[in-house]
């Protein structure tokens, strides 16, 4: 996808986060982790480190030699959205205690990615 | 995980989803969706016996999540348990009519996914419509099959 697109995808998913409240963790952390990737692709692309047919899903997914190479430039960034990964099987897919936490901690984490990922654009 | 757990998720879920508008806030409306499929999937299958309830978390095939008792978890390699997608792994063996009718509907629905999601194509009332279609028959299928291991 092009940038201008993830871009676009991510905008959504972040514009209808006021829907969500603390009862909705489980989708506040799937919502950084959707909007959070799309953020990560729009970086790798604008950085010109992936080309728009080499969009990464999910962190834990890429190649270990991509993901090196993408940390290289963009660590802080990938690290937030590894935080936002590991959540997932515990609080979305699992039923641990915490999740309206987890779910604050996944949209504080989703902003700061944001941000960064704007002073590429 | 336990029924239980799937049976509360699916219920906050099931709520989520009536406060979301499926085209404005399409991403989240059908992430919401397919989550709440998954946790039917789940469900269903270990009403049927076909995976254990037991209390772990699925991540990639084979792996998942485990609490330990000190509060941490533990990713350990593990049998038929949780899947974090239908058909991600398939289940092994002869699958009963309501639970093969229940996977087909699930695999239509995650037929948007990647497309609207992680590609470009964009969510059209038609794409909502046949979403909410093959979720009424999964949603169906589940609620027959609580009802029917509550009367067991």
């Amino acid at each position: 996808m092009t940038p201008a697109n993830h871009r676009e995808k991510a905008e959504r998913i972040e514009r209808a986060l006021h829907v969500l409240t603390d009862a909705d963790w489980e989708m506040r952390i799937e919502a950084a982790m959707l909007a959070g990737t799309h953020w990560a692709n729009f970086a790798l692309h604008r950085l010109g480190l992936s080309a728009d047919n080499e969009d990464i899903t999910h962190t834990s997914m890429c190649t270990v030699n991509a993901i090196r190479k993408y940390k290289l430039a963009e660590q802080q960034l990938l690290e937030q959205l590894d935080e936002i990964e590991e959540m997932r099987p515990v609080y979305v897919r699992g039923d641990a205690d915490g999740g309206p936490e987890a779910g604050r901690r996944a949209l504080a984490l989703l902003r700061a990615i944001g941000v960064r990922a704007r002073e590429l654009a | 995980m336990k029924i239980a757990s799937h049976a509360e998720k699916i219920r906050r879920l099931l709520e989520l989803r009536g406060r979301l508008q499926p085209l404005e806030h399409f991403e989240l409306w059908y992430w919401t969706t397919l989550t709440t499929g998954t946790n039917i999937w789940n469900a269903t299958l270990h009403a049927a016996g076909l995976t254990s309830e037991e209390r772990v978390f699925s991540t990639i095939p084979g792996v998942h999540v485990v609490p330990q008792p000190d509060g941490t978890f533990r990713r350990e390699l593990r049998g038929p348990g949780d899947v974090s997608h239908v058909g991600w792994p398939a289940i092994a063996g002869t699958m009963p009519a309501h639970v093969t009718a229940l996977e087909a509907a699930l695999h239509a629905l995650e037929e948007h996914r990647d497309p609207c999601l992680r590609g470009d194509r964009r969510p059209t009332q038609a794409i909502v419509d046949e979403c909410e279609q093959a979720f009424a028959r999964a949603l169906a299928v589940y609620e027959r099959a609580m009802q029917h291991k509550e009367a067991s």
